[in-house]
């Protein structure tokens, strides 16, 4: 048990010291990048506005109310002891929204979509990568290709093809949003319940099916592996079924799948761009897109930010599973 | 093992649901429709919670943070009939920041001042800008602003104009609104005071706006046409509350702000923001519209993308769009859609802007101004009009090029000879013609690497930027770069994201870009203003305090830009139309010889599209409704107008 202790313990410095460069980075990052978030919010914010000197001036307050006018370092320190309140700062082009309220409204709808999505196409992947593997034929001369072939499609690609076709040409989905027109905002009922799971499935299928074939072909890979094992023959031998026999394998060749589906949920909180700018869905990537092109820094720090904390936690999250999954591994980490 | 998935399987299902209805739980909703006494007990009661909180923290941002969380929560109107309801795409591209008028950034369709497009439907202008003939039409004013001889401009308030609240809206309002704008120091407040110095009340129903000494009546028109008017008792307790915190003011939701409009703000979410109608709306007084306005509910669906939007109104969710899309007449003739425009026919739209390639004419080369005209010779328009726009708007050989909107109504007051400058105008295309002038102005190539060189011995080298993503200008540089190869200029397309260029046109840090120019209630003046002024020659040009900026104008050198200058102040100061008829005659003809920028297109401002499965008699031509979203500036008449389908 010391010996564990002492394992995660390193481990979480390890991953303090990866958190504080990564704040550093995230800070920074973006306020390398070419163009002045002030120019462009000024020249919506005064248009119209004649006089150089007034325009001058909605520059300055501009540059005053940002911070923008102290030194880089000192705008760090301050970014950094805001952090510690759990301030996050205002939004430069949604100025004066705050970039929690930002978060908080964008949140849920990424969640919402990323995380079922995720699942769903991890198990269809795996279960489909373990058939391929073990009973090949169709499943792997025709099945598999056909999904590989779709997550080798362009996200945006596949999802005009649904909006465009399924949407307005036919007319089976909606077009876009996360609920009815005729609902200004949510109501508990079950026609809202319906309305929500119609407009659902279009983004959600979007996601599943351009991630079946990338989780397919991993698992397919580690299966084949697997089967070849001495303990597989060994099986085979003792008359053990079939079924029982690709749990064994499935079980063992899963292991690096959790990692990737670990590492996918924990980048989940970034949100999908095709997702939710094909299909109107108001998550965090469409915000970070927005952030983006607008330079506006603390959107853009405090959303790469959370990416980066949640792929902290699911690194942490993995290793423990490891633990759980392969026994090998627990006692290496009870060595410490 | 089978217990295990079992569950598993529940979980995910379950999480699945959870997921979904969170994510569709209520973000900020604005207040229904408070009554005076709750508004202003709730102020109270805040102005409390802040004084005690006030001890707990110094820090004067959270002033307004608490201020938000206090904001009251409305009930507001979940379900909203189909046949009540006006669904409508414009700009909202997302949630609504605040509903203040004097915030520098509002992100709400439902509260923009903005002279071409301030939304007439929860707050009121004094005028209402109609873009069909240029000027704007009384709404809270009762009839025209009168001028006298030292261009104090006297506006008379219509008696009826109420309150959302019941009480009366005064001249008080009018000056208090003024008075807190330049108080606050808000982006209108910061842009309207070199030009007007104060707002004085002369009766109940009568104000008096004074100008500065740099007298300006295109901007005093721009502020009656654009700014709202809110209510004094309202802004005196607010003012009150915040104190000296001018930021914590600016930035307050105010979302319980009383309002003059026929709607209130009442839908807020992720999904969609939207109003409802208020039926004791005081315009229904015959000295207005005499009537209500016919929907119930205003929504406008938030979607991602001008695609998205395009989307949606193809499928009938939405009843009026106003972005581009390309080859819209292919929905009704092609896939025999209920989809109309403002005109039948090409062009479509009421094209009001002049998307315009701008020189820096302090480079070497472009200082030129045969190069410059040479390149503006050689651009092919109708190859612009096509790629860019599809045709929806008038070419120039309908609208002779001039800075004048192609409005033949505005032509006809401020043009004094057009033959004269049809004259000297060109329709592009004439490559030979470019060449020719090259020529003759000894810019040549005499090194035989095909580009010509200025001055000797360098090549003639420019860049051509705009935004990138932005589709219509994008393809506007691209026919200027090819116009340049053409001739012997060579000229590279440069498209960095708007952020980079919004920079490098403010710092002046370009060779040849783009910006858009016309329309509004101070135009001509304003695109006349927006190409020509120059203000380092400006009598309040401070080089100490100004840095390199242009605003978004050309960088200018050469003599003309001093003769400009002057005409340009000249007509800021006039009313009488046959001085200005002369003054803008001559600067037409600075514009076509000098060619210190020259115009790529005509523009729409907004487009005008509409899916007429629910509601129909949308504005059209003949009607005099501007074509302006039906919520935008004189364009709301178009709500008193509109019918269903199905009562037809």
């Amino acid at each position: 048990m010391k010996g564990f202790a002492k394992y995660y313990g390193k481990r979480l410095i390890w991953y303090l010291v990866t958190l504080v460069i990564a704040v550093f980075l995230n800070f920074m990052l973006p306020r390398l990048m070419p163009g002045d978030p002030i120019s462009q919010l000024v020249s919506s914010a005064a248009a119209g506005v004649t006089d150089m000197n007034a325009y001058q001036k909605i520059v300055d307050q501009y540059t005053k109310e940002f911070g923008m006018d102290k030194p880089l370092i000192q705008q760090f320190f301050i970014y950094v002891g805001n952090l510690f309140k759990g301030n996050l700062g205002v939004s430069f082009a949604q100025y004066p929204k705050t970039v929690s309220a930002i978060i908080k409204e964008s949140i849920g709808w990424t969640l919402a979509l990323q995380i079922p999505a995720l699942i769903v196409g991890w198990i269809l992947g795996n279960v489909l990568g373990a058939v391929a593997a073990y009973i090949r034929k169709g499943w792997d001369k025709a099945v598999l290709p056909f999904f590989l072939f779709i997550s080798n499609t362009p996200a945006f690609g596949l999802a005009l093809v649904f909006v465009t076709y399924l949407a307005v040409k036919a007319g089976w989905f909606p077009v876009g949003r996360g609920y009815g027109s005729q609902f200004a905002s949510p109501v508990a009922s079950w026609e809202f319940v319906a309305s929500v799971l119609k407009h659902y499935q279009l983004p959600f299928w979007t996601m599943v099916l351009i991630s079946i074939g990338g989780q397919a072909i991993g698992m397919r890979s580690m299966s084949i592996y697997e089967l070849n094992t001495d303990y597989v023959k060994y099986s085979r031998f003792l008359g053990i079924k079939d079924r029982k026999i690709v749990m064994y394998v499935f079980r063992n060749a899963m292991l690096p799948q959790i990692t990737g589906l670990a590492m996918s949920l924990g980048s989940s909180v970034g949100g999908n761009l095709v997702a939710e700018s094909i299909y109107s869905y108001p998550g965090i990537g469409s915000q970070m897109l927005k952030a983006i092109s607008a330079r506006d820094y603390p959107t853009l720090s405090a959303c790469t930010l959370m990416i980066t904390i949640m792929v902290l936690i699911a690194n942490i999250v993995v290793e423990f599973l490891y633990a759980v999954v392969d026994p090998r591994i627990k006692a290496a980490q009870q060595d410490g | 093992m089978k217990n295990l998935k079992k569950v598993l399987a529940l979980l995910l299902a379950a999480m699945m649901v959870m997921g979904l209805l969170s994510a569709c739980t209520k973000t900020e909703e604005p207040a229904a429709e408070p009554t005076q006494e709750a508004s202003q007990e709730e102020t109270k009661e805040e102005s409390k919670a802040e004084e005690s909180k006030a001890e707990e923290s110094k820090a004067e941002e959270s002033k307004a943070e608490e201020s938000k969380e206090e904001e009251p929560v409305a009930t507001d109107t979940s379900v909203t009939p189909r046949n009540e309801t006006f669904y409508l795409t414009t700009g909202q591209w997302g949630t609504i920041i605040n509903n203040n008028g004097f915030s520098s950034n509002t992100n709400n369709t439902f509260c923009g001042n903005n002279s071409f497009t301030a939304c007439e439907l929860q707050f009121e202008t004094l005028y209402m800008f109609n873009l069909l003939k240029g000027s704007g039409d009384p709404l809270l004013a009762d009839g025209d602003p009168e001028f006298d001889a030292d261009n104090n401009m006297t506006i008379h308030l219509k008696p009826a104009a109420a309150w959302s609240d019941g009480t009366p809206l005064t001249a008080e309002d009018v000056k208090a609104t003024f008075d807190t704008h330049m108080l606050v120091n808000s982006n209108a407040g910061v842009a309207y005071a070199p030009y007007m110095a104060s707002c004085d009340v002369v009766d109940e129903h009568t104000v008096v706006f004074h100008p500065t000494e740099n007298v300006n009546v295109p901007q005093m028109m721009n502020y009656i046409n654009g700014m709202y008017v809110f209510q004094k008792a309202y802004l005196d307790a607010k003012l009150a509350e915040y104190g000296t915190d001018y930021e914590g003011f600016k930035n307050d939701l105010m979302y319980d702000a009383p309002h003059s409009g026929p709607y209130d703000l009442t839908i807020n979410n992720a999904q969609a923001v939207g109003v409802t109608r208020r039926d004791t709306y005081w315009g229904q007084d015959a000295s207005m519209w005499g009537k209500l306005p016919v929907p119930k509910y205003i929504v406008h669906n938030i979607y991602a993308d001008n695609n998205a939007q395009a989307n949606a109104l193809r499928v009938g969710e939405s009843d009026m769009g106003q972005t581009y899309i390309a080859n819209v007449q292919t929905m009704w003739l092609d896939d025999g859609l209920p989809v109309s425009t403002y005109y039948p026919e090409a062009p479509y739209h009421v094209a009001v802007s002049q998307p315009t390639c701008i020189f820096n004419t302090t480079v070497e080369g472009l200082d030129q101004v045969a190069v410059r005209k040479a390149i503006a010779l050689a651009v092919d328009y109708d190859q612009i009009l096509s790629a860019a726009m599809t045709n929806q708007a008038p070419p120039f050989s309908q609208y002779p090029r001039m800075l004048f909107q192609p409005n033949d109504e505005i032509r006809a007051t401020y043009c004094k000879d057009q033959a004269a400058l049809e004259e000297i105008g060109w329709l592009g295309n004439d490559v030979e013609g470019a060449i020719a002038l090259l020529d003759e102005a000894g810019v040549v190539d005499t090194d035989g690497d095909g580009w010509r060189e200025w001055p000797a011995g360098n090549n003639l080298s420019f860049q051509a930027s705009c935004p990138t993503g932005w589709s219509d200008w994008q393809a506007s540089m691209t026919q200027v770069s090819e116009a340049g190869a053409k001739i012997g200029i060579q000229i590279e397309t440069y498209f960095p994201e708007s952020a980079q260029w919004s920079e490098n046109l403010r710092t002046g840090n370009f060779t040849i870009t783009m910006n858009s120019y016309g329309g509004g209630p101070s135009d001509p003046w304003n695109s006349f203003y927006a190409v020509f002024y120059n203000y380092h020659s400006a009598d309040n040009y401070d080089p100490a305090y100004l840095p390199e900026i242009t605003l978004g104008y050309s960088r200018y050198s050469g003599e003309y830009t001093q003769r400009a200058n002057e005409l340009l102040d000249q007509a800021a100061k006039t009313t009488d139309i046959a001085t200005l008829q002369d003054i803008y005659q001559e600067l037409n003809v600075i514009y076509l010889t000098e060619v210190p920028s020259f115009a790529l297109m005509y523009r729409p401002q907004l487009f005008h599209e509409v899916n007429e499965s629910v509601w129909t008699n949308f504005p059209a031509e003949g009607d005099g409704i501007s074509p302006t979203c039906c919520i935008f500036a004189q364009g709301v008449a178009a709500l008193y107008q509109l019918e269903l389908v199905d009562e037809q």
